[in-house]
């Protein structure tokens, strides 16, 4: 049922070289570069401009980590230039400082975290919003194995230190301190946010539960504040370290304000979205173009998500993150979304004349991120709708990019002749793969034991970008990896769509 | 490059932990006479009876620590009765602050009218009544 599909390009010389694919893999190159003739200086000129574009958000990266780790550093230093290492002169004062050390640290980190999920654009264009988030969760671990650490090192260090049991001393500072009340309101509050964000609970909640329960941090962050004014002698009245911390809560929540709160709410009076048409384009899945105004400060490019906020009864309060399915214009805006979750599926109702509130956009799945002058997109299902857009925005020389598209069955094959017309316009090989998958390989059957140096020979030196479902994806990242193609030209977006 | 960056990282760090660390044992001495506080576990510093002046004795309890810092009552004596009590803190903390002064203008009165350590604390503020008594209780054993 597949093999009609098998191969479908405009050009019927790569068609050729891909359905003789074992035997001539690298005669498709032969032909795509033949039939491109890139113009050498075109060629240097856009690959210099990619490496140097690389270097710098290379040095952003530097400079990003340095400034995390400081702040971490700095937490324990105004500890230890408080003369917080006397106390390791005795076996309670050591327990007790290593318990206000994880106690700092852990406060640190979760500034660094908010950070990380506002959405500030430096850190967007220079992680991508979907790595942010996954080092947001691995410092959330971090912070709440350190809050509880905090907690129990401290109790134990005051019990050692007063002679007394670690129950004892928690009852005792229990009956004497509404802020220590409050502190262990807020761990609790924290262990619980922790636990429930643990991925495999996450996948079981609705998006609200979800959101609801992340929300609870903001509460316990307040509920721990005044515990680490009162009872701590480090921050004092008068101190630096004081001036410092409170600096520290302080830049964090007008980071999350501005990035969070502020910008959106600008972004959607300014351009004032309104949905103009719905168009369905395969099974399940809608077109849906937006009109506004003055789209070119958004600074959205191919590749680009946004959140989006369709602001009808049913969906205003639940933002949707969805790809650009087309470059955007000055005064429209086009995603195409397949319907998965409930939310989704009410998408496809939408009535043109719909007001929507964007946040963004986001994302590093752009030509921003490109290392190099040639390029392979590839796409899978409705992760087709990001690499037509990418594939429209981002320049190459003829012959210098491979488009390779997947789906289990032709249906989904979205935006399939849109995708045809930009290779024939732009000079990008096509090279469609339809069939259930081979095992855990991410070609389809007819297709085993390829390689993706099999099907685009010059991989190794281009940079490679593959959006589609998470364990497909995976797939092709496992065998860029053994095809040997630098972390650093690999580039995925990641988010349930 | 990650391990360039993870380096440089390091680096910063280690000099950050360094200068606070440095800045902490340049305060050592400082900070040992301003807060003896906590590496001492509990009062052991010496009380002493200091000068005479116009038939009236001052004597200075123990010094008595606990994790929110340390303190020391003085206490003046004059025709065997005890005329005045002060006391010193050490701790660095509004909330310790705020405790102390709050409960010992009252622990002065009661002290001051019974003549003795043997009045009741402060609630609320139990650890402060505990140093404040037991510390007041050395300079009146000192009076002999």
């Amino acid at each position: 049922m597949t093999t009609s599909t098998l191969t479908d390009s405009p050009r019927p010389a790569v068609a050729t070289a891909v359905s003789g694919l074992t035997a001539d893999a690298a005669g498709s190159a032969g032909v795509a570069c033949a039939a491109g003739a890139p113009d050498a200086g075109v060629l240097s000129r856009l690959g210099a401009f990619y490496r140097a574009q690389s270097a710098r958000r290379e040095r952003r990266h530097d400079l990003l980590t340095i400034g995390g780790w400081s702040l971490v550093a700095t937490s324990i230093a105004l500890y230890l230039a408080d003369g917080g290492i006397t106390r390791f002169a005795t076996l309670g004062g050591a327990v007790t400082a290593i318990g206000i050390i994880t106690g700092l640290v852990a406060t640190a980190l979760m500034c660094l975290m908010l950070v990380l999920t506002a959405r500030v654009p430096v850190i967007d264009r220079t992680l991508g919003q979907d790595r942010a988030t996954t080092l947001h969760a691995q410092l959330g671990r971090g912070m709440v194995f350190g809050l509880l650490a905090h907690g129990a090192f401290l109790m134990a260090g005051y019990a050692l230190e007063g002679k007394t049991t670690p129950v004892a001393t928690l009852l005792d500072l229990w009956r004497t301190s509404t802020d220590f009340i409050w502190a262990c309101v807020a761990l609790l509050m924290f262990a619980g946010v922790g636990i429930s964000s643990m991925v495999a609970l996450r996948r079981k909640y609705p998006y609200e539960v979800w959101m609801g329960i992340h929300l609870t941090t903001y509460a316990a962050i307040v509920a721990s504040l005044p515990h680490q004014f009162s009872m701590s002698g480090l921050f004092a009245e008068g101190t630096l370290a004081r001036a410092f911390w409170i600096a520290m809560f302080l830049a964090t929540a007008g980071v999350m304000l501005a990035f969070r709160v502020i910008a959106p709410i600008i972004a959607t009076f300014t351009h004032r979205l309104t949905v103009s048409r719905v168009v369905p384009v395969g099974p399940d899945a809608v077109t849906i173009e937006m009109t506004g105004r003055n789209l070119d400060a958004l600074e959205a490019r191919g590749g680009h998500w946004l959140q989006w906020r369709f602001l009808t009864p049913a969906l205003a309060l639940q933002p949707h993150p969805f790809s650009l399915s087309a470059d955007p214009t000055d005064s429209t805006l086009r995603i195409t979304v397949r319907n998965l979750g409930a939310g989704s599926a009410r998408l496809a109702a939408l009535q043109p004349g719909t007001k929507v509130a964007v946040e963004g956009p986001y994302g590093m799945f752009t030509d921003a991120s490109r290392t190099r002058e040639r390029v392979v997109l590839v796409g899978a299902g409705i992760g087709i709708a990001p690499v037509r857009a990418l594939l429209e925005s981002t320049r190459f020389a003829p012959g210098d990019a491979a488009v390779i598209l997947r789906a289990s069955t032709p249906d989904e094959l979205y935006l399939l002749d849109e995708v045809r017309a930009l290779c024939a316009t732009k000079g990008a090989s096509l090279q469609v793969l339809v069939g259930p998958r081979a095992g855990a390989s991410w070609v389809p059957r007819s297709y085993a034991g390829a390689h993706l140096t099999d099907l685009v020979p010059w991989a190794t030196d281009a940079d490679l970008y593959v959006c589609g479902p998470e364990a497909w994806m995976d797939a092709v990242l496992r065998n860029a990896d053994e095809c040997g193609i630098p972390a650093l030209q690999i580039h995925d977006e990641r988010f349930a769509w | 490059m990650t391990t360039r960056r993870n380096s440089a990282a390091l680096l910063a760090s280690a000099g950050i932990l360094a200068t606070g660390w440095s800045i902490g044992t340049a305060h050592g001495q400082t900070l040992t006479t301003t807060v003896p506080a906590t590496s001492t576990t509990s009062g052991t510093t010496a009380g002493a009876a200091s000068g005479t002046t116009s038939g009236a004795t001052t004597y200075t309890g123990t010094r008595q620590s606990d994790r929110w810092g340390s303190l020391q009552v003085t206490i003046t004596v004059a025709s065997g009765k005890i005329t005045n009590v002060t006391y010193t803190t050490t701790a660095g903390d509004g909330k310790s602050l705020s405790i102390e002064a709050r409960a010992t203008p009252t622990l002065k009165s009661e002290v001051l009218a019974a003549q003795s350590a043997q009045v009741s604390t402060v609630s609320g503020a139990t650890y402060t009544s505990t140093k404040y008594l037991t510390s007041l209780q050395s300079a009146i054993d000192q009076m002999g």
